[in-house]
């Protein structure tokens, strides 16, 4: 029998360590933020991107920005801050692709689930405004149940597949489609009553 | 809409939501772990190997040569031989169906936060009182948070950023930091659990679990108590990987009022591996192969052979009646001969089991495994108390399922 190396147990740092690592400037804040929150990180981006080295790529250009982030920032809850940040940079990798529907990932099915009022893959308007747009869907999400509010974040901003989403709520993934349709439709709805065109 | 606008619309979206979403994950991720826990904690002694294939899966064969699943052994021979599957409910009780530990299966202490045990606790295990804190409940069916307040308590000779005890309609219920940190050492466990005070080494078995396994009782644990302190300098393991590699060893069952715990397990390997699984996350250390052989060889020495002993006690049969004070369990349907049938009161003491009857999920004619930790008492109709779960059966012989 082969015997095992002896490894003593590592425990994942608290948050606040984390973070007051960052705002001393120790190199320390990303071994443990990787250590922490890699596998978290990596299915985001891999959500999005499909593609292993490129998560990998996402991942420390997450790092980087959480690096850069804090200070001055000083996340409430830093698993959020970093999933926003990783989503961030993995879409943008995603769109970089000039054949990003062609792409393999739940990103590109999430997507395609709303091609009724979202579609094609040229670059933003000269006047787009991102912020107000961000506003209304805000305001959308707010308008939902908390349970829709899980759905439609799981689908729609971590592109979690549906069989994720239905055991993360112990619902059939029948329950689950049937809820994002009506997400779909009162969207739908809120985004024509603020005058985005479909 | 252009996707890329869709997007950046979302990467604007306000952080509180994120968060709310991201904690929201947490917690639901926590509850599954619960009740796999809770799941595990019904599937077998050794929990470690259990795989869970599907929502359906055999419990057992109800044949004469398992003792202790038909509670009647002068009979042991009445069943034909055939399969029961014990298919899940997968029921969501509603919020005033469930127990209040189950309501409230998480509570703030100081920062730290602790999880049910869903076992209740003795009062003569309890020791001071830490303070009254602030418990969460989440009711699935409406996704109402609920807080409330409760009495903890420290559990005597047991650290209490390990293990308190929660005061809840006058019973006492134990509750775990939901934090993995193994004690650097073994002395550690020793010491923050007072592990030989509160566990009694006695049933093991060798090799691993299951019928064809061998089975022992020991005779008397002190001596193995006594090499396990000595070795209270071995330090945590990594356990990631670990039993892949087991090789030979002798897996002691572990149960516990003041831990909360029920048939967990604990295993020596010749290795000289000190592993369990009492508190939760794994806990390994490497004693040496030395102490570990010395364990192995007393145990082996000065125990008796013993059966296999499934996890839960439990009946099977139809239900033939229902009434607000319990439900009769007929067998006569498992028998070589119908006549050697017999029926079962399970009392409807406890909402765990009345809910099933309460919600319609048992109906008369419905065909039952009930799972049970009390005894079966033959002078009142063999009244069954302290049934903890209903799930519907479905009998099969061979691969035909058998018409209902």
């Amino acid at each position: 029998m082969v015997l095992q190396s002896k490894h003593t147990a590592r425990k994942p740092m608290e948050d606040e360590k984390i973070i007051e690592l960052y705002f001393k400037r120790e190199e320390k804040a990303i071994e443990e933020t990787d250590f922490k929150y890699r596998k978290y990180l990596f299915s985001i981006a891999y959500n999005v991107v499909h593609d292993r080295l490129d998560c990998e790529e996402c991942l420390n250009d997450t790092y980087i920005g959480a690096w850069n982030a804090m200070p001055p920032s000083r996340p409430n809850v830093l698993k959020a801050f970093l999933a926003t940040i990783v989503r961030r940079i993995a879409i943008k990798c995603y769109h970089s692709n000039k054949r990003q529907s062609l792409i393999p990932s739940e990103m590109t099915v999430s997507l395609s689930e709303l091609e009724d009022f979202v579609s094609g893959d040229e670059d933003v308007g000269a006047d787009f405004d991102a912020e107000r747009l961000g506003r209304v869907i805000s305001d959308f999400v707010r308008s939902l149940s908390k349970r829709r509010q899980f759905i439609f974040m799981s689908r729609y901003y971590v592109a979690d597949p549906i069989d994720t989403i239905a055991s993360d709520l112990s619902l059939s993934r029948s329950m689950i489609n049937k809820e994002l349709a009506a997400i779909r439709i009162a969207l739908k709805e809120k985004l024509e009553s603020e005058g985005y065109s479909i | 809409m252009k996707k890329k606008e869709w997007n950046e619309g979302l990467d604007h979206l306000d952080p509180d939501i994120v968060e709310k979403y991201v904690e929201q994950k947490d917690r639901l991720a926590r509850q599954r772990k619960m009740s796999k826990a809770m799941w595990l904690r019904f599937g077998a002694v050794a929990a470690c190997f259990v795989l869970i294939v599907s929502a359906i899966v055999v419990v057992t064969m109800l044949k004469g040569d398992a003792p202790g699943i038909i509670p009647n052994p002068d009979n042991s021979d009445r069943y034909k031989d055939f399969t029961i599957q014990s298919g899940e409910y997968g029921i969501v009780w509603p919020w005033e169906y469930k127990t209040v530990y189950e309501k409230y299966y998480s509570i703030d202490v100081g920062g730290t936060e602790f999880i049910g045990q869903q076992r209740e606790l003795s009062a003569s295990y309890v020791g001071e009182k830490l303070g009254s804190y602030k418990a969460t409940g989440y009711d699935d069916t409406s996704d109402e948070v609920y807080h409330e307040y409760f009495d903890a308590y420290e559990i005597k000779d047991v650290a209490s950023n390990r293990l308190i005890a929660v005061k809840m309609e006058d019973h006492y219920y134990v509750f775990i930091s939901e934090k993995y940190n193994p004690p650097a050492t073994w002395g550690g466990v020793l010491e923050e659990y007072s592990l030989p005070q509160y566990v009694k080494l006695g049933r093991f078995s060798v090799d691993g679990d299951g019928k064809e396994k061998a089975y022992h009782i020991l005779n008397n644990d002190e001596y193995i108590w006594s090499v396990l302190s000595e070795a209270e300098n071995a330090e945590a393991a990594n356990p990631v990987g670990w039993h892949n590699n087991i090789g030979s060893y002798i897996s002691f069952t572990v149960t516990s009022e003041a831990f909360g715990i029920y048939k967990r397990a604990m295993y020596i390997t010749e290795s000289g591996y000190v592993w369990t699984n009492a508190f939760d996350g794994e806990y390994l250390y490497y004693i040496g192969e030395d102490a570990a052989g010395k364990i192995i060889k007393h145990a082996k020495d000065n125990s008796t052979a013993a059966e296999f002993e499934p996890y839960n006690k439990t009946v099977a049969g139809k239900v033939t009646e229902i009434t607000d004070d319990y439900i009769l369990v007929d067998d006569s349907v498992l028998c070589k001969d119908p006549a050697d049938g017999i029926t079962y009161k399970v009392m409807l003491d406890d909402v765990k089991i009345s809910r099933y009857v309460e919600c319609d999920f048992v109906k008369v004619g419905s065909t039952v495994v009930v799972s049970y930790e009390g005894d079966i008492d033959t002078k009142s109709g063999n009244a069954i108390s302290k049934a903890i779960d209903i799930s519907e059966g479905i009998i099969s012989d061979g691969d035909v399922l058998i018409p209902e």
